[in-house]
């Protein structure tokens, strides 16, 4: 049976088709490449000559190397000497990346499966060779998709039918607080607040009646059981039959953008009242005048215009005093920062916003002292300490100031009744006023704006008066 | 015609308090003032006045603890009353409602809405 001269020992006797498992050959799903002890190629299949491009006879009696890229061929005999030392049924490569190359040149990742072939000839090698070209690129796809899903910072979860979790990624750990590992085999339920489960439930029937849910604004506890508003997307999962298996549910955390619209909201209600009333006075005003201008007294319209006069820069105060809230909370605001000897500032917010009739002013401020401020916004905060202790306290506003190792403290008091106790713990916050101010034209925006520039300075304003009067401290750096 | 007529006009903001006057002055209306809610039950006993324009925010009671205390001295509902706000929200509307507030006007208005509001109220 031997053949002298063809390529190599059993090549004929087991050429496909002539042997009774030739048949059971061509019908295996891979590619089926018989190996002589030399390493050459005694038989293939149809599926060898098709994944690897070349015909049977090209293949039969060349060194097996033929089919693999250049790079590895070296290392390849000699691993093929070693598995001869010890043939036995095994993948091949185990934990490597194996490379098949077509007769084109194309390299193509392969799983091989190898076993001994005893023979009249001694022991052959079968090798079953499968292109795994598709399932990498699957593979690869699904790594891509699961690294996608874990830098999100949106919580990205799987729940079956019955809302038990099975997939739970970095950002679901960092929203809820439970890792992975407590998560996933635990209820949707966990989640969900008393007063929500019944919307949990709706959730689940919806998922089980295939139903999308997007964008759905709900609450969710978190491990530790605070409450975080979120912005649930529900989407059905289904099997390659189409039946629904569960949902994937994306979650945003919106707790902080929410905090930040009732803020806005509310200051703009805020912002919106305090204007009504100047525009109130400024709209009737205008109506009047221009109505009635022949009909009223010298006495009336000289009190209208000053009136209007008034309503009209308090109008424009309040929005002055906004922008300037906003350039600061937006970093916008550039301070020239210098040396400013306290006493002449304090005279200049005096000479721009003089005790009216009634009320006085005393001074107290060594001369020398000297504060690392910007002159203009330090002045702004004088006048609007001034301005308050004018407009809500006692007739004898002080103003003083002394210094102690580096820091300089500048005072104003008034022996007024105080700023009311329910008003201390937000008396810095914008539109934080008292009943009593209201009627006193405030805006609620002066300590607001007084506190940004103080620390904007690096110093701090704190409010200790009491029933006997209001005292506002402010401590900068001495200069 | 409204000369004989007086009206009560409540509010904390001087000017505003001066704007409202002067249009119902302006249209006939002998006018008495009160700055506080405490002010206003004190003019309102002392006058009797046809109507009282009342402002809701005020200092120390409010307008309707001035309604409710005006009710109590038996001026309200017989007096009508005109609410100031400053926003006529569903809950205040409502609430203005239902204790009979005979207006309610929110800030800023024209003078010749009030004055039109107030010619409604008295006859």
């Amino acid at each position: 049976m031997k053949e002298p001269a063809g390529p190599g020992p059993g090549v004929h006797r087991l050429g496909a088709g002539s042997a009774p498992f030739g048949a059971f050959l061509e019908a295996a799903p891979d590619a089926v490449v018989i190996i002589n002890r030399d390493g050459r190629i005694a038989l293939i299949n149809a599926q060898t000559e098709r994944m690897f491009g070349f015909s049977r006879d090209e293949l039969l009696g060349q060194p097996v190397e033929c089919l693999l890229p250049d790079r590895f061929r070296a290392a390849h005999t000699a691993h093929r000497a070693d598995y001869g030392s010890d043939p036995r049924t095994r993948p091949m490569g185990a934990g490597l990346e194996l490379y098949g190359r077509r007769k084109s040149g194309e390299e193509f990742p392969v799983d091989i499966s190898l076993s001994p072939l005893p023979t009249d000839d001694g022991v052959l090698l079968t090798a079953a060779i499968r292109d795994i070209t598709d399932r990498k690129r699957a593979e690869e796809t699904r790594a891509l998709l699961a690294n996608i899903v874990e830098a999100s910072d949106d919580a990205i979860t799987a729940q079956t039918v019955d809302g038990v979790i099975i997939s739970w990624n970095r950002g679901a750990e960092r929203m809820y607080g439970f890792t992975a590992e407590e998560a996933i085999g635990q209820s949707v339920h966990v989640l969900a607040p008393d007063d929500r489960k019944a919307e949990t439930d709706e959730l689940l029937a919806a998922i089980a009646a295939g139903e999308r849910v997007e964008q759905l604004e709900t609450v969710r506890l978190r491990k530790d059981g605070t409450a975080r508003d979120v912005s649930l997307t529900l989407s059905p999962t289904r099997d390659s039959a189409g039946r629904v298996t569960g949902a994937s549910v994306i979650a945003r955390d919106v707790t902080e953008r929410k905090r930040l619209e009732t803020a806005r909201d509310q200051f703009i209600a805020n912002a919106a009242h305090e204007l009504r009333t100047p525009l109130a006075t400024l709209a009737g005003l205008g109506e009047i005048l221009s109505e009635h201008l022949h009909q009223m007294t010298p006495e009336q319209l000289s009190q209208s215009l000053a009136a209007l006069r008034r309503q009209g820069e308090r109008a424009s105060a309040l929005v002055a005093s906004l922008l300037d809230l906003s350039q600061l909370d937006g970093g916008r605001v550039r301070f020239a920062f210098e040396s400013v000897g306290v006493a002449g500032a304090v005279r200049r917010s005096l000479d721009s916003a003089p005790p009216p009739a009634g009320t006085t002013a005393a001074v107290d401020v060594p001369d020398g002292l000297a504060v690392r401020v910007d002159a203009v916004r330090f002045e702004q905060v004088l006048t609007n300490l001034l301005t308050n202790a004018y407009r809500y306290g006692g007739p004898d506003v002080r103003i003083s100031a002394s210094a102690d190792h580096g820091v300089v403290e500048v005072t104003v008091t008034d022996n007024g009744s105080g700023v009311p106790p329910e008003l201390l713990p937000r008396l810095f916050e914008v539109f934080a006023r008292g009943s009593n101010a209201e009627s006193q034209g405030g805006s609620g925006i002066g300590l607001a704006l007084c506190r940004r520039l103080v620390e904007a300075f690096g110093g701090e304003i704190r409010y200790d008066g009491g029933p006997a009067g209001a005292r506002f401290t402010m401590r900068l750096q001495s200069a | 015609m409204t000369a004989d007529l007086t009206v009560l006009v409540v509010d904390d903001e001087v000017d505003l308090l001066f704007t409202i006057s002067l249009s119902l002055e302006l249209a006939g209306y002998r006018v008495v003032k009160a700055a506080s809610g405490e002010e206003a039950l004190d003019v309102a006993a002392a006058e009797a006045p046809d109507a009282i324009v009342l402002d809701l925010r005020l200092p120390g009671i409010d307008g309707w603890e001035v309604i409710r205390r005006l009710g109590d001295k038996g001026l309200f509902p017989r007096t009508p009353v005109v609410l100031l706000s400053a926003q006529v929200d569903a809950a205040t509307a409502a609430r203005a409602v239902d204790l009979g507030v005979h207006a309610h006007l929110a800030k800023p208005f024209s003078a010749s809405e009030l004055t039109g509001v107030l010619a409604q109220l008295i006859r």
